[in-house]
């Protein structure tokens, strides 16, 4: 083989196989060839010592550097990477509303505001409870979507980066996960204490029907 | 000598190579494919996958009558893979000498 037979069908093989920077390459083997030359060597053996074409171009193409299949990755696993990102940014939406509606009706009930109609009637004393009860979901839902948020960006990324994804794979401050600890206790508490002295204070276990919530 | 052998320490042959000097390009293969007779033309790929995992870098440098030669400086990254691939080959010298010792006949 010729030296500008070996150059050519590599130059052919790394275009073949969209390897980068293939210029580069080329100038590689070119002063490999020109090297040996000037040792006397002929073309031929130096294409042979040099070794098999198609086995240097699979080297480099193991290697790195696969833009083509990217576009593929990104479509196939577009099927089901889209959709579920889709979901998990209107779950994190959803998170994020019900933080600032429990925050609000915590600072309803705290201020005792009376401006909706609809809002129901809770005495004077078991309000406190339901403040306390609001307050602490608002702050689970606030470190809920934080978390949430941290998984979807995550996600979307190594979507974007790598065409693969691996849940769990993120990471959050200590603080968001001990917040989402407590806030989850208290809310439960409140839950169950809430429920025990409404019932007793409105003498029914259907309290809400005495208080008449849903008229 | 088994192909997959010599692949598996080409790694810490060049960065040996360079850990002790920058090297022309052209004398890292011929150097390391006349120890180890393995083609030169199998030492560029990998050449070119330690650049882009930055355990090297190149300069050109001017010869005098003659084309710039390319020429490759290890990294910082470079000596950290390169102590990483000394110590596993040291175990490896190490867990083969005990099992071929220990079952000489």
């Amino acid at each position: 083989m010729t030296k500008l037979n070996f150059m050519e069908s590599l130059k052919q093989g790394l275009i073949k196989h969209h390897v980068h920077d293939v210029d580069d390459i080329l100038n590689d083997y070119e002063n490999y060839f020109n090297e040996q030359l000037t040792l006397g060597k002929s073309e031929d053996d130096i294409a042979k010592r040099l070794g098999d074409v198609k086995s240097i171009i699979k080297d480099y193409t193991d290697s790195k550097s696969q833009h083509h299949k990217k576009w593929f990755d990104l479509v196939t696993v577009g099927f089901i990477a889209i959709p579920l990102l889709i979901m998990l940014y209107g779950v994190l939406v959803v998170f994020a509303a019900t933080t600032l509606v429990m925050w609000a009706i915590g600072i309803y009930y705290l201020f005792q505001l009376d401006t909706f109609s609809f809002m129901p009637y809770i005495p004077m004393g078991v309000h406190v409870l339901y403040i306390i009860l609001s307050f602490a979901s608002a702050v689970l839902f606030f470190s809920l979507s934080v978390r949430m948020f941290a998984t979807t960006k995550s996600m979307t990324m190594q979507y974007l980066v790598k065409q693969s994804i691996r849940i769990g794979d993120y990471q959050i401050k200590p603080i968001y996960q001990k917040l989402l600890i407590y806030s989850s206790i208290v809310t439960t508490l409140m839950m169950v204490i809430g429920y025990v002295i409404s019932s007793l204070v409105a003498k029914d276990f259907q309290y809400w029907h005495v208080w008449g919530w849903f008229r | 000598m088994n192909i997959q052998y010599k692949k598996g320490i080409l790694d810490l042959l060049v960065l040996a190579m360079l850990k002790k000097q920058d090297q022309y390009g052209y004398d890292i293969s011929e150097s390391i494919s006349l120890k180890i007779e393995i083609s030169p033309g199998t030492i560029y790929p990998i050449l070119r996958k330690m650049k882009d995992d930055g355990f090297v870098t190149t300069y050109l440098s001017e010869v005098s009558g003659g084309p710039a030669r390319k020429y490759y400086r290890i990294t910082d990254v470079g000596i950290s893979h390169y102590l990483k691939l000394k110590q596993e080959w040291d175990e490896l010298k190490t867990i083969t000498s005990y099992f071929l010792e220990e079952n000489n006949d």
